[in-house]
Order: structure tokens, then C-alpha cells, then sequence
């Protein structure tokens, strides 16, 4: 045929071939210098990457020993990971988006700071006061945009326009991209990136509670997610979410999670299903004491605690629904109640085991502790029982129930 | 004789169709902005499909000329066109592939509408001028 010119086409080809070999080569050493300058730059701290091994041809990435250093304590890690591999989609790179089918992150290690006022957060007070103020969401979004535009093609064109001309006011597509663009109407909107299935498996999350007590390691997580994406209302598929782990080093206290969070009507439903098993209590009331000081008074010295259930919020109100909770071998003794229970002198329990079924509702505190012992939901052995009273402190009718019931 | 020799060079191998592709590509590639991902496409085409590479080159040259005065115009012109048939854009520049050539942005579609008007017009006069140039100098059949 005359109208192409083939030895054109044979050429370009060839740069073709020849690009590919060359990315199969020497595409680790660009990957892990680009993912390490934008990391740092991002994070504002220093971001490092061992080995990375790209293969275009099976279109896999894979990223070892990972660290981000916390930048509010030098020398402390923030975030290890020893593994993480990713596969693309391969579909999704013609419409211009960063599509990955898969992510797995292995032995990944990761510290989560307690607040004052109850939060969790990943960062430390120190940490957030040295970054530049910025919404998480955005921060995230913005990632990933960078890494949708590194898979661009065309982005070569950036490379070579200083090289065909440049004025004043800078590079000609630079000057395009702030120029007046077409929105597409709302709904047709496609998230730039999006990532399938993410699994995780032997992962560490340590948890360190507000007030500088012994940190509490939730270790062995492996669990998946899937339909991450940059735009979560106009992705085809909802989050779900599992998870399992173990909580506390030498127990076998268990924790397990799996939900789904939808965003795409219009609304967020959240729905979480939850259970924990023979969770040791003085491990747990570090992490208690900021919500409430009462269990301080307690002095629990054994026991384990156990509860399973579902949160489900719909368009973020939650609905109602119970919480079973079980408390195993509690030994606690109880003093000093100055304050609350004045006629209280000494409550000791021993090996008491406690069950109860606590309502769950939109209406504050939300978890109605109250309601479930006005409602006798509750169901309790106690073994060993000692409580001593200060007399003078009781009210003139505190027998009176006591007397009627004609305890012997 | 030098003139007569580069104008012997520009115009050997040119076939009626040939020119006018090629006039056609110059002067799109012209208005296009320098280096946009829709620049490169055109660039591609001509490299790969038998065009007349002096002739688009004297075609690039008019349209980057043609793109100095009218240049203003092209933003306002995409604005027009983008917003006049939004259904059909928001199908077409979701398409895999043509998302790419980013024509959501209306410097972009203004220069390509713009350019290829140009070039359309500028490939029709050639055809045009050759038509009269043939009227007046017709080709003679050789006698058997």
C-alpha cells in the first residue's frame, strides 16, 4: 500500500521494542528514584525503598523493605513493610487511569498513637505540627493522581517541549493545562485509580495508649479489601473490607472484622461486623482509662474480656442493634470511691464472669451500658464476693428493698 | 538556477491528493499547541503516512503564523464547541484512547477545530488552484 510509509512504521517499532527492553532493564533503578523523592516530598520526611523489581511485560511491580521514618522522632520507623507487590490492569491504562487488580503488602509494621481526647491517629502530635496543614483526603487523592499520570505515555511530550520551544510565560502544555476545561457532567465521572483486591497478611498495628503505658501489639493481621478507588461515589463496586489478627504478644486473645462501606447512592451506609475473644483486661484499660476514670477505682488484677456484634450506620445514623459483651475470670477490688460511691468502702470479686447484652442506638452516649441493666439483660456468677460498706455514709433508706425481698 | 533546483526538489514526487494531505497536516500541526499530546498524534501520522514533508513544512510554517494573530481565538472557539453538544463530548472524550488527546480542554479543541478548518480551506484552494492551473494548461494526449 503507498499511503503508509513502512520503514517509518518498521522504525518506530523498533524504538518500541527497543523501550521495552530498555524499562525491563533499567526501569527498577528510574521507579525507586521516582517513588522515593515523591514519597519524601509528600510525607515530608524521609521515604525508602530497598528493591524494587518492574516487569513491563507481565505489567508487576514489586517494592521490598519499605520505611518511612517518623518525622516527628528521628531514627524511629513509622511505617516498615518487607513486601509489597502490584499487578495493573491492563484495560484501564487505555482509559487513562491507574488500575491495579491486585496489591499485597506482607509483614507490613505500623505504630497507632492514642490521643488525649480517645482518637486513634497514625501521626504524632509532633509529627502533625512539623507538616504542611492539609486534609488527609486531599493528600491521599493527590497520590494518587501522581501515580495515574506516571503511567501516561504522552506524558514524553512534557519532556521534549523545552527541547521544541519556550517562551515567557513558560512551556506551551503548561500553559494549555490552565486554560478552561470540559467537566463531565456528575455521574459520569471515572476514577483516575483504583486498586481491585488489597491483601494484607502478617502485619503488625502497635497501639500505644494515651499516657505512656506498655504499647499493645495487634499482630499476625491478614485480611483483604476490596474496590479502593480515588472516587468512591462513582466507583462500580463498594468497599468491603475483612480482617483478623491477634491481640497482645503470647495470647490468644483474637480479633476479627468485615464490613462493607457504600458510598454510592448519595450517601454512606456503613455496616461493620465485629467480635473479639478473651481480651486481657489490664492490657485493654490503658486504652479505657481516657474515656472514663472509673475503672481506675476498679483495680481489675485478671479477666478477659469477649464481645461480638454489628454497627451499621445508615447515611451515617447509626441503627439500632445489640452488642453482646462477656467478661470471663474477673478478679477486681474496688476502692476509693470517694466521689461517686461515698457508702462504698471495698468491693472485692474474684472469678467472676459477666454477660451482658448492651443496646446500640443513634441517641448519645450510644452505647446505653444503662438501659441494659434497667432491662436485666444481664447475667452474672459471682464466685468470691466481699463488700464492705461505710454505714455512716448510707442513705436513711438504702435497706429498704433488701428488707422487703426478706433475705435471710 | 539554485531557485529553480529547490523548487524542482519541493515539488518532485507530488501527486494532486499527496498535496493536499500534506497541506492539510501542516497547517493542523501549526495551530496545534506545541508538544500536546493531540500535536504528537498529527506528527505521528505524518511520519508514518506518505505526505510531502517540504510541503508540510511550509504548511507548519503558515500555520504557526496564522496561529500568532488568531491564536486568541482558539480557547473561545473550543468553549463554544465543547459546550454546544455536551452529551456527545462527555461520550466521546471518556473514550479509551481519545482520552489521552485531552480534547476536554478548550485551548485543545479550539486549535484543533480552528486548525483543521484552516487546513481543510488551504487543502481545498490547493485542489482549487490546481484545478484553474490544469484549466489552462491541459494535458495533451500524445498522439499514437
Amino acid at each position: 500500500m503507498k499511503i503508509i510509509r513502512w520503514p517509518a512504521v518498521a522504525m518506530l517499532s523498533l524504538a518500541l521494542l527497543i523501550g521495552f527492553f530498555w524499562m525491563g532493564h533499567s526501569g527498577d533503578e528510574i521507579v525507586r528514584r521516582n517513588l522515593e523523592s515523591f514519597g519524601s516530598y509528600e510525607l515530608n520526611t524521609l521515604f525508602k525503598v530497598g528493591a524494587v523489581d518492574l516487569s513491563v511485560y507481565e505489567s508487576y511491580l514489586r517494592v521490598d523493605n519499605i520505611t518511612v521514618m517518623d518525622p516527628g522522632q528521628r531514627g524511629r520507623a513509622l511505617f516498615t513493610a518487607q513486601h509489597v507487590d502490584l499487578r495493573a490492569d491492563i484495560a484501564s491504562f487505555f482509559e487513562r487511569r491507574a488500575g491495579l487488580q491486585e496489591a499485597h503488602v506482607e509483614q507490613a509494621a505500623a505504630r497507632i498513637l492514642q490521643t488525649r481526647n480517645g482518637r486513634f491517629v497514625f501521626l504524632s502530635d509532633t509529627a502533625r505540627a512539623m507538616l504542611a496543614y492539609e486534609p488527609m483526603a486531599v493528600r491521599v487523592r493527590r497520590i494518587m493522581s501522581w501515580a495515574a499520570q506516571q503511567i501516561n505515555p504522552l506524558a514524553i511530550a512534557g519532556v521534549v517541549a523545552p527541547y521544541l520551544g519556550r517562551d515567557v510565560a513558560g512551556p506551551s502544555t503548561a500553559r494549555v493545562a490552565r486554560t478552561p476545561e470540559f467537566r463531565l457532567p456528575p455521574g459520569m465521572r471515572r476514577p483516575e485509580f483504583f486498586l481491585n483486591l488489597l491483601t494484607i497478611s502478617n502485619c503488625t498495628l502497635e497501639l500505644v495508649p494515651h499516657g505512656g503505658a506498655d504499647p499493645v501489639p495487634l499482630h499476625g493481621l491478614r485480611g483483604y479489601c476490596t474496590g479502593i478507588s480515588s472516587m468512591p461515589r462513582a466507583h462500580d463496586q463498594p468497599i468491603t473490607f475483612a480482617a483478623f489478627g491477634y491481640l497482645g504478644a503470647g495470647t490468644q486473645a483474637w480479633i476479627a472484622a468485615a464490613g462493607e462501606v457504600d458510598f454510592r447512592a448519595g450517601v454512606t451506609n456503613i455496616t461493620i461486623d465485629f467480635a473479639f475473644s478473651n481480651v486481657l483486661l489490664r492490657s485493654a484499660l490503658p486504652f479505657a482509662r481516657v474515656y472514663t476514670r472509673f475503672l481506675d477505682n476498679l483495680n481489675v488484677q485478671a479477666g478477659t474480656l469477649s464481645a461480638r456484634g454489628r454497627v451499621a450506620l445508615r447515611d451515617m445514623i447509626v441503627q439500632p442493634s445489640i452488642i453482646d459483651v462477656r467478661v470471663n475470670g474477673l478478679t477486681a477490688r474496688a476502692a476509693g470511691f470517694v466521689n461517686e460511691l461515698a457508702w462504698l468502702n471495698m468491693l472485692a470479686i474474684s472469678n467472676t464472669s459477666l454477660a451482658i447484652q448492651v443496646p446500640l442506638d443513634n441517641t448519645p452516649p450510644y452505647v446505653h451500658m444503662d438501659t441494659a441493666l434497667k432491662e436485666q439483660k444481664v447475667q452474672t456468677q459471682i464466685e468470691q464476693f466481699e463488700l464492705r460498706i461505710n454505714v455512716r455514709d448510707l442513705q436513711q433508706n438504702f435497706l429498704r428493698g433488701i428488707q422487703d425481698l426478706r433475705i435471710q | 538556477m539554485i531557485v529553480r533546483w529547490l523548487i524542482s526538489m519541493l515539488f518532485r514526487g507530488l501527486t494532486v491528493p499527496r498535496s493536499a494531505a500534506s497541506i492539510f497536516c501542516g497547517v493542523l500541526l501549526g495551530c496545534l499547541p506545541l508538544a500536546s499530546p493531540v500535536w504528537l498524534c498529527v506528527l505521528l501520522l505524518i511520519i508514518l503516512t506518505r505526505t510531502h514533508v517540504p510541503l508540510v513544512l511550509l504548511a507548519w510554517c503558515a500555520g504557526r503564523v496564522m496561529a500568532w494573530p488568531l491564536g486568541a481565538w482558539y480557547e473561545g472557539a473550543g468553549t463554544m464547541v465543547l459546550q454546544a453538544h455536551t452529551a456527545f463530548w462527555s461520550a466521546i472524550i471518556q473514550l479509551p484512547v481519545f482520552c489521552y488527546l485531552e480534547l476536554h480542554r478548550a485551548r485543545v479543541m479550539g486549535s484543533v477545530v480552528c486548525g483543521a478548518i484552516a487546513g481543510a480551506a488551504a487543502a481545498a484552494a490547493s485542489l482549487l488552484a490546481f484545478f484553474f492551473w490544469r484549466l489552462r494548461h491541459p494535458v495533451r494526449a500524445e498522439a499514437a
